[in-house]
Formats: C-alpha cells, structure tokens, sequence
C-alpha cells in the first residue's frame, strides 16, 4: 500500500490532493508531519486544495484544508498537534487570509496547556484591529487553561478594547464557560483589581445570573447549569461573593443575585482543602 | 374506498446548521421501511455545512401494499440512519425513525432532526442532520363490500335538507377546511381534529389541495403567492397588476377527496371586504373595503351550493390599507477581496424580493428606500461603475473587522453605517462570529403583549373554534420583543458617530438611534457562491425582518423554553403534548433550514403577528 505522501504527490485533482492530505494528516509519523508542515506553509500547495478565489469568498470551515486541520486537531498523536503549532509560528498559511487565520485558532482551542507559539498566535489575533478577535476570545475561553485566561485578563483590562465589546465578550463567551474554574480565578483577579469599577459590575452579574434582556438581538447565548459547576469552581464562586458583598458598590439586584448563587452552590465544605 | 399501495419516500437530507463540519464530509444512510432495505447504503453523499442532499427518488423510496394493514394496530415503520466516514474511524450520525399509523389515508411529508450524537473524542455533542420523508397514497380500489358507488357524486345535498346523504343513507357533512396557515401545518403539529368521513363511508380520502402546499419562492412568484393570507388589502380594482395582489383565499384541504368544489359557495359574512369575481370552487378573489383608517377583522365563510347552504368552513383575517416599509440593504465592504461580500449585489435585492412575498400577506409592501442620500462613503454603483438595485449601498470600511467576523450577538457598527432613521436596513457583512444572522436593532417596538381571542383562533391553535374542536377559551398572548435601545446600549464609538453625523446633517441627532431598525447578516449564509438567490437565503432575511419589527420566535425557532414558543403561541402537538404551534410552518420559526431548505415551509405570518409588525413606526 503506497504512503499517504506519496499519493500525495501523485495526486492531481484538488479533492483527491485534499483526501492524501488529510490521510497525510493522521498519520502518526513525525517525518510525515514535517514535510505536511512545509507544504502546508506553501502558497502553491494551498492553490493545489482551493483557487485563490475560493480562499476569498468561501466560507472558512468549507475551504479544503479545514478538513485537514480538524484531523490535525483529532489526531491521537502529538505530531498532531505539532504540526498545527508549527503553523501557528508563522508562514504562508496564516499569511493575509483570515479564513486560514480563524481555521488555525479555532484549530489550537484544545491545546492544554498551550505552548508560548499558541498564545503568541491568539494573541495576535486577538488585536483590536483582527478580524478573528471575537473568535480569539471565544476559543480562549472555551480552552480555559490558566496562560489563556491570562490573556483573556489581558484584553480585558487593556483600554484599547472598547468597552461595548468587554461587556459582550463577558455575557457571551464568557458567561458560557462561568462554571469553569481558571474562568472563575482569571473573574476573581478582576474582580479584585484593575478592571474597570462597572465592568466589575457585569462580570458579576454575569457569573450570577442571567437575562435574555442584555442581549439586543435574537440569538442570546445560554449559560450551563450551575448543578454542574464542579466542588472547586463552588470554592471560587464562593469567595468571589463574598467578596462581592463586601466590597463592591451592589444594587439590590445584584445583591439579591449574588445570595442566590450563594444559596445555589450551596454552603462551603469545611472539610475540603482550599483551592 | 380502500387504500391498497402507499409510497414512503426518503427525500432530503439537511445538514444542521450546528453540525459543525469541517470540510466536506461523506455521508453514507442505510434507510429501511418495515424492516426492509430501502436505497444504496454504500453510496456516498456529499456533505456541506448547512446544505442539502436530495435523495434520488427512484433509489430512496419504496411502494408498500397496505390492503391488509387495517387494524387500528397496524403501522409502517420507517428508520434512518447516517454515517460520516472519517479518516480515523466512521462516525455513526444517529438514527430516526418514525411510524406511520393506520389510517393510510393521507398524504404528509414528516421532517425528523437526528439525535444529539457525540462523534470522535474531541467534537462536542450535537444534531447533524434532518431528514425528510414523504408518505403518499398511490392506489385505492373499491371495497369488497362497498357502501355506494365510488364515483358518483354522492356527497349531493338534498334540496331543502342540510345534509348529506351517501347511496348507502349514511348522512354525512363534507370537511372543508381554510387553513389559516399556508403551507398546512405537518407534524409535530397537530391540526384540529377531523370527523371521520371517508373512511367511515366508503367515500374517497380526503385530498390536501394545491394551495395547502408551500409556495415556490424562486424564481419570485407574484406578491399574492401565499393563499390565506392575514390581512386582506384594501386595493383599487383598477391597478393594472391588480390580479398579482388581490387577496386569494383558498380551500386546504377537502374530505371525501372527490367533492365537486364548483359547489363551494363563498360569502363575506361580516368586515369590510368584497369577492371580486366568481365566488365559486376551491379559491376565490377578496378585497378590502373601506379608508383603511384602521384594520378590521373580516369573518367569510364557504358553504354549499349557494350562500344560504350548509356551512362547511369558516376565515376571518383582517382588513387593512397596505403599507409602506422603505429599505435600504447595505454591503458592507472591506479592504481587500477576503473581506468583501461575496455574492452579486443583485442576489441580496432577490433575497429582499422574496421578503417582500412573505410580507405582503401581512400587508406590507417592502420597497426600496426613496432617499438617495449616502453617509459613510456609501455608493449607489459597484467598484465597475454600474449602478445597483434601488434601495442597495455599498459601504467601504477601512477597518475589516467592521465586516469580517461580525459579533451580531452585540450592537454593531456595521449597522450604523449609512442608515436612514426610519427605514429598515439588511446589512450584509462579509461573515459573522457565529454564521448566522441576527436582528440586532430591534426598536420602535413597546415589548407589549398582543392579544386576540374570537374563532377560528390565530393559526388553529387548539382550541380553535373548527368543528368539532370547541371553541377558544379566553385570548391568545403573544410576547413581542422588548425594544434593544440602541442608545442605552451602544455599540463601541456611536457618541463620536452621533456628533460626525450631526456635522454633516444639522437634523441628525442622537435620538435617531432610537430610529436605527437592522438585522445584521453574514453575505454568505447560503453554501456556496452564486446561490445568493435561492428561498432559503429569502427567508432567512424576512425571518430577521421579522425579529426587527418585534417579532419573537415560534415553534422550532430557537426557544429558551423547548419546545414551547419564545412568543407563548403554543399548541397541542401529535404527541398530545403542548409545543410551539405551528412547529415549522411561521416565518418566525426555523422552517427553512436542514432538509427543509430545499421548499421551505416557514412562511406563515398569523393573525395575531399581523397587527405587531403593521404597528411598527418603520410602516407607514
């Protein structure tokens, strides 16, 4: 049976060039990774799998090579996910397209922890001038480690992103991921520091509760439910109200929202180690 | 009459909007009608993120002989299942299976979404796909202990009697239903229940008229496309495409199949409204009547072989002046080719012409804005010099990411971008975070409950007030929504955009956000590039549209309450359980996605929506 690669090389067609390549893809050889890699950083071997038009008007996930960067992601070995963070360093494939660019982000949201070329890369791509920034965030969040909480914090405390987009980054993505603990500890950071005093506010809110009404259009994101939050992200949660009720300036809303994530979470296990 | 071959067909396979694929995947089915194999399950099928397969018909559909399936308990059993081949190992999509219940006596077509299905290790949980399946009568034969004749017209009314007789003395009274919603809800909805007649009698099933069906919207139909629509528009008879807007009001559905309809007798039985022509057969003309200076309702019924004959359906919808919705669709264009969008200026003005059938049953007629003045660099022309569609701009943006990956779930700049307050806009934008649009001003709206009662009640929802369901207890409620005030919550850099504008156009002032009415939409929402035009595309806008005139969602729209209505319209569903009614069938539902891309079905606007979006200031 001949090699994935060298169908690859024999292949003409860009669907049969787009089948080798994701077989290429999911192998668990590092010499098929490297030179994957390479042809991957090519602009001639991207022309192979879609024309530069189709790189233009498609949408991202139907472009060719999207498949080939899903079985990246699935793939069960590291070269796997080497391969995709070698694209991340740089390179034809993430060079002025921003199809490939949100492919390769949405791609390394299950790099845990993330090397530094990862974060590096969502970190430009999470610029205020990046056309992949909302979907930066949204893939920081629901990576959840501690080094993209940090650069979750980061963007939120940074002015140069504009305040309507925080208060959306926090009811959307964020308060999908509100049950995750690095989530909860990035939450607290803020909370106790250099967030902005009214942004403390709707990140407490959205922690604690819910409405359909902050959401102007007709899709509104859904938090989980809080009987799913895990023993240590209670610990946090915990503290976070505490904290909430004695030293931020809470309406009697909020106020009343905050005991009721207390009374939700329940009392704290006196047993249990700290977190 | 005895049903004796039925026909089960497996017609299209939708690929759910959340299914999430990456590339294209492969898609194999293994599909079986009581146990036995239907269609080639080695053959593989394309599979795109929120497209289509239409199944071969000649491959994926079988005949079943039902002459001695007729105990109550009898039933044809249909199942299906996918399978994505994948390079790691094949991922099995979920089966559905639904059965077929004896009677089989009428046709339907059944739309079943796969279960939430966790595929590989690292993809999440979710629906890939929906399936349609079509069921049709193919053979009757006559009894072999017949009541009468099969032939002959045996519903005949006796003169001076309100009944009707078969040849075999049975007394009997036609079903004649005017369903308000078109195309006729199909489950999970449920109808009112229906008298046995034709099987009871040896009489012919009864037949879902031409007009109960969902109307093709491309190539565009004309504006009355839609039978039994909510409002009736008041109309001069003397315009020349007055045929294209006239009210048609029409029967749905017909029971023995074989009813003479030259017999059916429409009447205005109360509200300002006027037959205009024959007042005969399965559909007829209506106009409004009157000044318009409010709407009224409008009772009609059909009867039987004159206007003092049998009763057999009743209508009622409103009547009304038709209004005005002026509309500007705004391309929102970036820097380089990636970043702009990506069909034809002339595939968004189809998509608002579709729109405009959809709305004009409500009596509001979509047209281009009439004010030409452009804001924000806008232009009338394309970047070749030709000028576009009427109502169309393109809107250059220096920064891409005011048109590449839109977050629509916040107030958006993009919507801003050369608006007229008042008028509605359709921006289009190269992409959206999510892939889907969204009504993002929704204002000029008051959040109020609507309220109706009387019979036959908003969409049939049960109680209805059609025999022999009883008549509705109390009101109807519908939500709307509640206003998204732009200027309480703005989007990033509309105080510095409030004071440009206020430079440039003294009248301009920050109360007009309050004016701003848009929904934000991905330019491609259909799959691939020179499908701009297709229905679905359509739909999707006067779903917005909707959105942005106050509607809610309804039925399988997306509900924060399942599978109850966002809006409280809810009905009781095949099941016998309470559902968002009709499920499939309002614009305001998600009709017209998966398999139901293909003929969408969500194209009903009801009489309690009709006096919501006709309040909107945007209508005039």
């Amino acid at each position: 049976m001949p090699s994935p690669l060298s169908v690859l090389r024999a292949a003409t067609e860009p669907p049969e060039i787009a089948a080798a390549t994701v077989q290429v893809a999911a192998s668990d050889q590092k010499p098929d990774h490297e030179e994957l890699l390479g042809l991957l950083n090519s602009r001639g071997f991207l022309y192979r799998l879609n024309t530069e038009h189709e790189y233009d008007v498609s949408s991202p996930k139907r472009l060719r090579v999207a498949k080939v960067l899903r079985t990246l992601h699935d793939n069960p070995s590291p070269f796997g996910k080497a391969t995709l963070t070698g694209l991340a360093k740089g390179g034809d494939f993430v060079g002025e397209n921003w199809l490939r660019q949100e492919l390769l982000v949405r791609s390394l949201v299950d790099h845990r922890p993330p090397p530094p070329e990862v974060i590096q890369y969502w970190e430009q791509q999470s610029q205020v001038e990046s056309e992949n920034r909302h979907i930066t965030i949204d893939v920081l969040c629901e990576n959840g480690t501690d080094e993209a909480m940090e650069l979750l914090e980061s963007r939120l405390l940074d002015p140069a992103h504009e305040r309507e987009y925080k208060i959306a980054w926090i009811r959307d993505c964020m308060l999908r991921y509100r049950n995750d603990t690095p989530l909860l500890k990035a939450s607290e950071r803020m909370l106790k520091g250099g967030l902005d005093p009214d942004l403390k506010l709707i990140l407490l809110e959205a922690l604690c509760t819910y409405s359909a009404a902050w959401y102007p259009s007709c899709s509104k994101p859904k938090p989980p439910a809080r009987v799913r939050a895990p023993e240590e992200s209670r610990v946090v949660l915990r503290r976070i109200c505490r904290f909430a009720r004695e030293k931020l300036p809470l309406t009697v809303a909020l106020d009343v929202a905050v005991r009721a994530t207390e009374a939700e979470i329940g009392a704290e296990d006196e047993d249990k180690p700290g977190v | 009459m005895a049903i004796s071959k039925v026909r089960i067909s497996f017609v299209t396979v939708g690929v759910l909007d959340g299914a999430d694929l990456w590339g294209d995947g492969e898609w194999v089915f293994k599909a079986t009608v009581n146990s036995l194999a239907v269609g080639d399950p080695n053959r593989e099928f394309v599979a795109a993120d929120r497209s289509y397969i239409s199944l071969p018909a000649d491959e994926w559909s079988t005949e079943v002989n039902v002459l001695r399936l007729t105990a109550p308990s009898d039933s044809i059993v249909v199942k299906f299942s996918a399978k994505d081949l994948d390079v790691f190992s094949d991922s099995e999509l979920g089966e559905v299976s639904y059965t077929f219940r004896f009677p089989f006596d009428r046709n339907r077509t059944v739309y079943l979404n796969s279960p939430v299905t966790k595929i590989g290790i690292f993809r999440k949980s979710k629906q890939y796909y929906s399936l349609e399946v079509r069921f049709e009568v193919v053979e009757h034969i006559a009894t072999t202990s017949l009541v009468g004749p099969t032939r002959v017209a045996v519903s005949r009314q006796h003169d001076g009697s309100s009944a009707f007789t078969t040849v075999g003395g049975t007394s009997i009274v036609p079903r004649v239903e005017i369903c308000p919603v078109v195309p006729t809800p199909a489950a999970p909805s449920r109808l009112p229940p229906r008298p046995n007649i034709a099987t009871a009698n040896g009489l012919t099933p009864g037949i879902a008229t031409p007009q109960s069906q969902p109307v093709v919207l491309w190539p565009l139909p004309a504006l009355n496309a839609t039978c039994n629509p909510s409002v009736i528009p008041i109309l001069d008879r003397r315009e020349a495409d007055f045929a294209s807007k006239v009210a048609r009001l029409a029967v749905t559905y017909l029971e023995p199949g074989d009813l003479d309809p030259s017999y059916l007798t429409w009447r205005v039985k109360s509200g300002p409204a006027e037959i205009v022509g024959a007042d005969r057969g399965l559909e007829v003309q209506v106009v409004g009547t009157g000044d318009g200076a409010a709407d009224q309702l409008a009772e009609f019924e059909v009867r039987w072989d004159g206007p003092r004959g049998t009763l057999l359906a009743t209508y009622r919808a409103w009547v009304g002046r038709i209004k005005k919705v002026k509309y500007r669709i705004n391309l929102i264009n970036g820097t380089n080719a990636a970043s702009r969008v990506v069909f034809p200026a002339q595939d968004y003005k189809n998509q608002m012409l579709i729109a405009r059938v959809i709305f004009w049953q409500a009596g509001l007629d979509f047209i281009p804005d009439d004010v030409v003045t452009t804001w924000n660099g806008a232009t009338r022309t394309d970047a070749g010099g030709t000028a576009l569609p009427d109502g169309m701009f393109i809107v250059p943006v220096t920064s891409n990411n005011r048109t590449v990956n839109v977050n629509n779930f916040a107030p958006t700049i993009a919507s801003r971008l050369n608006f007229r307050p008042g008028v509605v806009h359709a921006v289009i934008v190269r992409s959206t975070t999510t892939g889907r649009a969204a009504a993002t001003d929704i204002q000029g709206v008051t959040g109020a409950d609507e309220l109706l009662g009387g019979k036959p009640s908003s969409s049939w929802v049960v109680p209805s007030g059609i025999p022999p369901d009883t008549d509705p207890i109390g009101n109807l409620r519908l939500m709307t929504f509640a206003s998204s005030n732009r200027p309480g919550n703005p989007a990033p850099g509309d105080a510095n955009y409030i004071t440009r504008r206020h430079a440039a156009d003294a009248t301009f002032t920050a109360a007009d956000m309050g004016r701003l009415y848009a929904a934000v939409l991905p330019s491609g929402w259909t799959t691939s590039p020179g499908t701009g035009s297709n229905a679905s595309a359509g739909v999707n806008l006067a779903h917005e549209l909707g959105h942005v005139l106050g509607l809610h969602h309804r039925g399988s729209g997306d509900s924060t309450t399942p599978p109850l209505s966002n809006d409280n319209i809810n009905s009781i569903d095949a099941s016998g359980a309470q559902r968002g009614h009709p499920w499939n069938e309002n614009i305001m539902t998600y009709g017209y996605v998966g398999a139901m891309a293909a003929a969408p079905r969500a194209l009903d606007i009801d009489l309690i929506q009709a006096p919501v979006i006709r309040r909107h200031p945007a209508c005039t």
